[in-house]
């Protein structure tokens, strides 16, 4: 080993108090930084797996499918996953006149998958039960219960003019073409299904996909996850044009039948933006920076004293010949053996630390994000470690590298010359005021000569605690903000009763009058700490036929209704906050 | 053969009022073998002298050949590695490394060039200094003599064109000084090694070759021995 090397690590060893602390320094930072970086990452796959369960584990869906079309897609290599829905088709409702059943088979993946939440009962497990989407029901009498068995007419919805029909508003003069008859039992209720649109004159129901309901004219819904998230656009119309699948003949040139879920891919960094993650991203990034700008003040003073107490040896090595890159490596070889030591027991705690402040938080958090039945977990990821090592790689060289540079104009001469520190003081710089003495006494007077006489020394001391001043009072300050916004987003203002109540504007005086009665009773009682007032208006106005934009004026001009509006009036809504 | 020359150096500290001329156009040369005081009292600049010699502190003006070349044309680094493998230091208060072991400290100059150690010559300068059942042990469990035989080995090590040694036995009682400059004057015979000392010990001086007297930044006197 290269004799300075040696040098160095002897040193370290000698002085062991010294690099312990240093390495103390390092471990702080590296913890910090690691911390903040698997808790933002740990967040983000938490708010991925809520969005998920909202709406569904797949990334594209490929709509329309011909029976010849789907083994491609199931055999290409691209895909991670691919889930299958066979559209079973069209049924008339039996129970109203007004909606239809649009049924769908699932494969056990896609059952699985495509976010289907249980109500009641449970999914279907073959090909004669059904699950019904719960707004099927309206509570009337004779609806159907779970266990029951119906018999459904299934077909298609034929317009006037002889086309086919499906998620279209019911028209005039449209018929139901029976083509068979279906039956099924009940096993379930679910949710609205992602393929029943609140508008649609459907609901969904879905059973499970049985080979004997596939024929030659099946047609299916393919949903797949992709093994490279970040090419999913390019790859995914690549393969749409290699399967024939053309544009919807409605839809604007070049726009395939596929269906993205937009807000899964933006949680899995894909595309667009979203408000989370770019808040995420930079209070991480704002945050690491303070934590960086402060670990280099702290790293840099401890090697600065280093490089102090090493000024004699490094004087002597220079006049032995040592060169200055020689000593400038040997500072920093100093920097990368403490770097070597501290930082991956800093990472280690920092990941262990929040793993245990996620066990803690994570359930309150539960509690507050009112999301399902999802916790915070701990996510450790390898781009985050490398990130955590490349940045504490950075904060240790920006700390070592004026040091070292000191270091290296350390002059022979001052090594010889050990009288230095004593030669220097200027006496004028170092006088006190006579009420130093009186007040502090003989200890307080040298302390300030002291100070006045290293004054470089005093300034980094100084320096370092506004620093950490600053940054305790930043962070918390920023750390406050975030949480304030981040109640406001997904938690109730802070109130413990609220009570709503609308007046009219053209209501009677008598209802005022009550009102206000109520109110002050309500302020005379004991014990209420703070109400607050918050007012709602709702107002319906009338809008002149001329100044509605043209397209739309021809949208509404069969409905006469649309302008004339109801008695006008204005809904006042006020709740009081009582704390 | 000439080994070092000096030519017209000047030296000043300090500006305006507080200027002090440590160095006032000092000139001489050394040829090859020999051994050289300078003496001089205290602040007659033969400390600054000797770091001009030593390649420490650069001169306001004038020149310094060592063995032919002109050390201060040289830049920083190179002046180091130059310094490293021409020039051995003695000092008064010995400057060895407190970490590493005298063997390590004699081969410093060696080691810092990342060259191998030659062990016949570390062997050698052992055996002639006496240090031969020191060798393993630290500057701190040593004498002040055995200190500055340390030192001695290191300066000798590289078998450098000049050794200049500062006061070299101002901190040792007088048979350890005798000792150590019985040393150099070995080092001086045995290797033909040019040696400059400096002292302001007249006694030390007579048993130079030659002396230089330096006062007031002047060289005044140089007169030759044997």
């Amino acid at each position: 080993m290269n004799i300075l090397k040696k040098l160095t690590l002897k040193y370290l060893k000698q002085n062991k108090k010294r690099t312990i602390v240093t390495i103390i320094g390092i471990i702080l930072s590296g913890a910090m930084i690691s911390a903040v970086a698997t808790l933002a990452v740990s967040f983000q796959q938490f708010m991925l797996k809520v969005e998920i369960a909202n709406s569904g584990n797949w990334e594209a869906m490929y709509e329309n499918v011909e029976q010849d079309k789907v083994k491609y897609l199931e055999d290409n290599v691209k895909f991670s996953e691919v889930m299958k829905m066979l559209q079973i088709g069209m049924a008339q409702n039996p129970y109203s006149d007004e909606h239809f059943l649009y049924i769908k088979a699932y494969d056990e993946k896609a059952l699985e998958n495509m976010a289907l939440t249980v109500e009641r009962g449970r999914l279907p497990q073959n090909n004669k039960e059904i699950c019904i989407s719960a707004s099927f029901f309206d509570g009337n009498d004779n609806e159907p219960k779970i266990g029951d068995t119906i018999t459904l007419s299934m077909g298609n919805r034929i317009s006037s003019d002889g086309y086919e029909l499906i998620s279209a508003p019911e028209e005039e003069g449209e018929t139901f073409n029976v083509t068979g008859q279906k039956t099924y039992t009940i096993c379930g209720i679910i949710s609205r299904p992602d393929f029943e649109k609140s508008s649609d004159p459907f609901n969904g129901g879905v059973t499970l996909l049985d080979s004997s309901d596939i024929s030659e004219n099946s047609k299916w819904d393919v949903a797949v996850n992709v093994k490279r998230v970040h090419s999913i656009y390019e790859d995914s119309e690549e393969i749409a044009e290699n399967l024939g699948l053309y544009p919807d003949t409605n839809a604007e040139e070049n726009v395939y039948p596929i269906t993205y879920n937009t807000s899964v891919l933006l949680y899995k960094g894909v595309n667009g933006t979203n408000g989370f993650n770019e808040m995420l991203y930079s209070v991480c990034g704002i945050l690491i920076l303070i934590i960086m700008v402060g670990s280099i003040m702290v790293i840099y003073n401890s090697f600065a004293i280093s490089v102090q107490e090493r000024k004699k040896q490094f004087g002597m090595l220079s006049s032995v010949g040592a060169t200055k890159k020689q000593i400038q490596k040997s500072v920093l070889y100093e920097g990368f053996v403490l770097g070597c030591i501290g930082i991956p027991i800093g990472i280690l705690a920092g990941i262990g630390g929040i793993g245990i402040t996620i066990r803690i938080v994570g359930e309150l958090l539960k509690s507050i994000i009112n999301q399902g039945n999802w916790t915070l977990e701990l996510v450790i990821s390898w781009p985050t470690i490398v990130i955590a090592i490349i940045l504490m790689a950075l904060t240790i060289y920006f700390s070592v590298r004026l040091p070292a540079k000191r270091a290296s104009k350390i002059t022979p001469i001052e090594a010889i010359r050990q009288t230095d520190d004593i030669k220097e003081v200027n006496r004028k710089k170092i006088q006190t005021p006579k009420w130093i003495r009186k007040v502090f006494g003989i200890e307080g007077e040298l302390a300030l000569k002291n100070l006045k006489r290293s004054r470089k020394r005093y300034r980094t001391t100084v320096i370092s605690l506004i620093i950490s001043i600053v940054l305790y009072v930043s962070v918390s300050g920023f750390v406050g903000y975030l949480f304030t916004g981040f109640n406001s987003m997904y938690v109730n203002p802070e109130y413990d009763y609220i009570i709503p109540y609308s007046l009219y504007s053209d209501a009677d005086t008598v209802e005022k009058e009550q009102i206000q009665n109520f109110e002050q009773e309500i302020k005379q009682t004991e014990r209420i700490e703070k109400i607050s007032y918050l007012y709602k208006y709702i107002t319906t106005a009338t809008i002149p036929k001329e100044k509605i934009d043209p397209r739309l004026q021809e949208e509404f001009s069969n409905d006469a209704n649309f302008f004339s509006p109801p008695k006008m009036k204005t809904v006042l809504i006020k709740y009081l906050l009582i704390s | 053969m000439e080994i070092l020359r000096v030519e017209d150096l000047c030296k000043t500290y300090g500006k305006g009022e507080t200027e002090v001329k440590a160095l006032n156009h000092v000139s001489f040369s050394v040829e090859k073998g020999e051994f050289v005081a300078i003496i001089g009292a205290s602040g007659s600049g033969k400390s600054t002298l000797l770091h001009i010699l030593g390649g420490v502190d650069r001169p306001n003006s004038g020149k310094v050949y060592i063995d032919g070349t002109d050390i201060y044309s040289l830049n920083n680094d190179e002046l180091a590695i130059f310094r490293r493998r021409q020039i051995g230091l003695i000092y008064q208060f010995y400057n060895l490394i407190p970490i590493l072991n005298v063997e390590e400290n004699i081969s410093l100059p060696v080691l810092l060039d990342g060259k191998e150690v030659d062990a016949g010559r570390l062997n050698e300068i052992v055996d002639t200094l006496g240090l031969r059942d020191r060798v393993k042990h630290l500057p701190n469990q040593l004498s002040g003599g055995q200190q500055q035989r340390v030192s001695i080995g290191r300066s000798l090590m590289n078998t450098p064109a000049i050794i200049l040694a500062d006061e070299p036995t101002g901190n040792l009682d007088s048979k350890n000084s005798k000792e150590i400059l019985e040393l150099l004057k070995f080092s001086n015979k045995k290797y033909n090694q040019t040696i400059i000392m400096i002292t302001h010990d007249q006694e030390l001086a007579l048993e130079a070759d030659r002396i230089l007297t330096i006062d007031d930044g002047c060289i005044v006197k140089n007169e030759k021995i044997r």
